[in-house]
């Protein structure tokens, strides 16, 4: 009995550590994404993968962790910000890379201005359409909104971006003032 | 600028802050986590201590798990007993049937003639019935009392990763027969649903297209109607299809005392360009459809939601100001006829309210209630909740001295508004899905309150649930439960 209890645990850590390993990279970029370096997408998905792991035993359908698993990101990452409070709104997003300064342009400079600006809400369906390839009903699904609150973030979060990125380009000084 | 061009840069950014991987750093950190928190047991975690008690508590818990008799989750009363599970499917929109599913040769057809509604009285309590585990994935989307059973909309995902819309009907709101399916391209599922006139409507999203430049509407939303809840067809409507085109973007839809009436805004506006007044439509048959005219709009006013309640139509919605800062008003209008809209004073109203949320509302017998939209479990502070007897003026809850539940799931069929929620006061819970729901409370006007008892916690994670005049339809991930009423002493 005891070797077959040990078996059932271990199997539970198995299946939860093989979903989390499919769903890592996914989740990692929708948190660096939202957050704006890695270096917190790191902790926050940590924490996001304890909670998981507290929960697992609440998702019955497998098929349906890495939707689970991304709210659970998306939530850890509105608390972090929650406990920003009192700090300034905007982000110090990751720098461009130091390692390609010819191929960043202006207005890709001020596309990291741009979404540093943005909420963590439109960033993520930000991050889940356009990095990740997402259709509005599944960005819905993963963050659990409706999905007409999905294209209104999208709207009028790209708006905002595409706003700063042709006045960059307009006038190419400004994003490094 | 090009709209490839920014696309591509886009794509640059986003890739460059986020990366492809995780970081071999993360994958260490995680490689241990099963080992540091057990299941269920929030607090007990990194402490080195308490890994043995850690480890006793997984085998305990794997002991009770095998131990424990195989029996559903809760008391399930003889009474409330439904049907065993099934479902039938009709054949793909390609023809080809689902594996393992039988085409349904005779669909359930229900009668037109609409259920009797119980008394308007308050329910105390709710009983869950058994969970039925449909064989396949399904997600309903919309639903109403139609006949002697239910009709609801919702979407069949495919094995090869694709999805169907597909219209069902069922005589218990559990066991669901798939009567059509549809493929009327990306996004267009039918989602809502609503019933006029002795007739059913379905409405889809619009076939959206979403470039860096912003989205752009790729084909307006479809527009089905069924005189039976079984027989659906597409309906061709010129004045709809015009409404739509050249930047619309549909947002809801409402049946009413006149009619359907639909809205949308439109998707200029962003990016402090000038704004475009949202968009209104009314028809009494669905192919016909007139543009109403909204007074008081301020400028990037966008709609979100449209409800009947008072004779006549409430519309909500907000101002959106500022991206970065969440500015904005909540703003409302009422209109009696679904044309002329007149705005609806929102006593109270102060900016960043919405925050940036669109807002949603909820009818009941007596009174509405309309909240701004969060999305999650863990929020700290609730949204702010105005309440309205008749969607003429509305005034924030807390100054009449409503306490409207701060979270947890909102349905409503116009008589009473349910709210399931996962505890008194919820936790910064981690996720939406894993909590379970252990209270109840329904409300007449928005504003009175009352705890409905649950025979048992509901304990698979939601997608939607709604109200219906015999009790609740809950659609969790796994199952679909039918929660029959209690009444009071």
């Amino acid at each position: 009995m005891v070797s077959r209890l040990a078996t059932t645990a271990d199997d539970r850590a198995d299946r939860f550590g093989r979903l989390l390993d499919a769903s890592l990279d996914r989740c990692f970029r929708l948190a660096a994404v939202i957050l704006g370096n890695r270096l917190d997408a790191e902790d926050a998905v940590e924490d996001a993968a304890l909670r998981a792991w507290q929960h697992f035993d609440a998702l019955r359908d497998p098929d349906r962790f890495d939707a689970w698993f991304s709210r659970i990101v998306v939530n850890v990452c509105r608390d972090r910000f929650r406990q920003r409070r009192g700090l300034p709104a905007t982000l110090a997003f990751d720098p461009p890379s130091a390692s390609d300064p010819i191929t960043e342009s202006v207005e890709r400079a001020a596309l990291h201005q741009a979404l540093a600006t943005l909420t963590p809400e439109h960033r993520a369906v930000i991050a889940l359409h356009y990095l990740e390839g997402l259709t509005v009903d599944q960005v819905a699904d993963r963050i659990g909104i409706r999905a007409g609150t999905v294209k209104s973030r999208l709207h009028y979060g790209i708006g905002e971006l595409r706003a700063a990125y042709d006045a960059a380009g307009r006038d190419p000084g400004r994003t490094n003032r | 600028m090009s709209d490839e061009r920014f696309d591509r840069d886009l794509g640059d950014v986003l890739r460059e802050i986020a990366g492809e991987e995780a970081p071999m750093s993360l994958r260490h950190r995680l490689s241990d986590v099963t080992e540091r928190a057990p299941i269920g047991r929030r607090s007990w975690f990194t402490t080195p201590m308490r890994l043995s008690v850690v480890v006793a508590g997984l085998a305990v818990l794997a002991l009770a798990l095998l131990l424990w008799p195989r029996t559903e989750v809760g008391p399930a009363p003889s009474e409330s007993a439904r049907p065993s599970p099934s479902m039938t499917v009709a054949p793909t929109a390609s023809g080809a049937a689902t594996p393992g599913v039988t085409p349904s040769s005779e669909p359930s057809t229900p009668s037109s003639t609409p259920p009797t509604p119980p008394p308007d009285g308050e329910w105390t309590g709710l009983v869950w019935s058994d969970p039925v585990t449909p064989p396949f994935p399904v997600h309903l989307y919309d639903l109403l009392p139609w006949g002697d059973g239910y009709v609801a909309v919702g979407e069949l995902p495919m094995p090869d990763g694709q999805s169907d819309g597909a219209f069902f009907t069922s005589t218990d709101g559990v066991n669901w027969t798939v009567t059509e399916r549809t493929d009327p391209g990306n996004e267009r599922y039918p989602r809502y649903l609503e019933a006029w006139d002795g007739v059913l409507f379905a409405f889809s999203n619009p076939d959206m297209d979403f470039p860096a430049s912003g989205m752009v509407p790729a084909a307006p939303p479809v527009v089905w109607r069924s005189p039976d809840g079984s027989a659906w067809s597409v309906l061709t409507s010129a004045s709809w299809q015009a409404a739509w085109d050249d930047g619309w973007m549909f947002s809801d839809v409402a049946s009413g005392a006149s009619g359907l009436v639909a809205i949308g805004n439109h998707l200029a506006g962003a990016s402090g360009a000038a704004a475009v007044d949202p968009l209104v439509l009314r028809s009494v048959d669905g192919v016909e459809w007139a543009q109403g005219s909204i007074d008081g709009l301020g400028p990037r006013s966008i709609v979100s939601d449209i409800v009947a309640v008072g004779g006549g139509y409430a519309l909500l919605g907000g101002t959106e100001d500022s991206i970065a800062t969440g500015a904005g008003m909540p703003q409302a209008w009422f209109s009696s006829d679904g044309l002329t809209w007149v705005p609806a004073p929102v006593a109270g109203a102060v900016d960043g309210d919405h925050q940036f949320e669109v807002q949603a509302a909820h009818v009941g017998a007596h009174g509405a209630v309309s909240r701004s939209q969060q999305a999650c479990v863990g929020c700290v502070e609730p949204p702010a909740a105005w309440v309205s007897t008749d969607g003429r003026a509305w005034q924030r809850g807390s100054a009449v001295g409503a306490e409207v539940p701060g979270f947890g799931l909102w349905g409503s069929d116009g008589t009473r508004i349910v709210v399931l929620d996962g505890g008194p006061v919820v936790p910064p819970a981690p996720d939406q899905s894993a909590p379970e729901l252990t209270v109840g409370r329904m409300s007449l006007d928005g504003v009175r309150w009352t705890e409905l008892a649950l025979s048992h916690a509901m304990t698979d994670p939601p997608e939607r649930f709604w109200v219906v005049p015999d009790g609740v339809i809950y659609a969790g991930e796994a199952s679909f439960w039918f929660g029959t009423p209690t009444f009071g002493p």
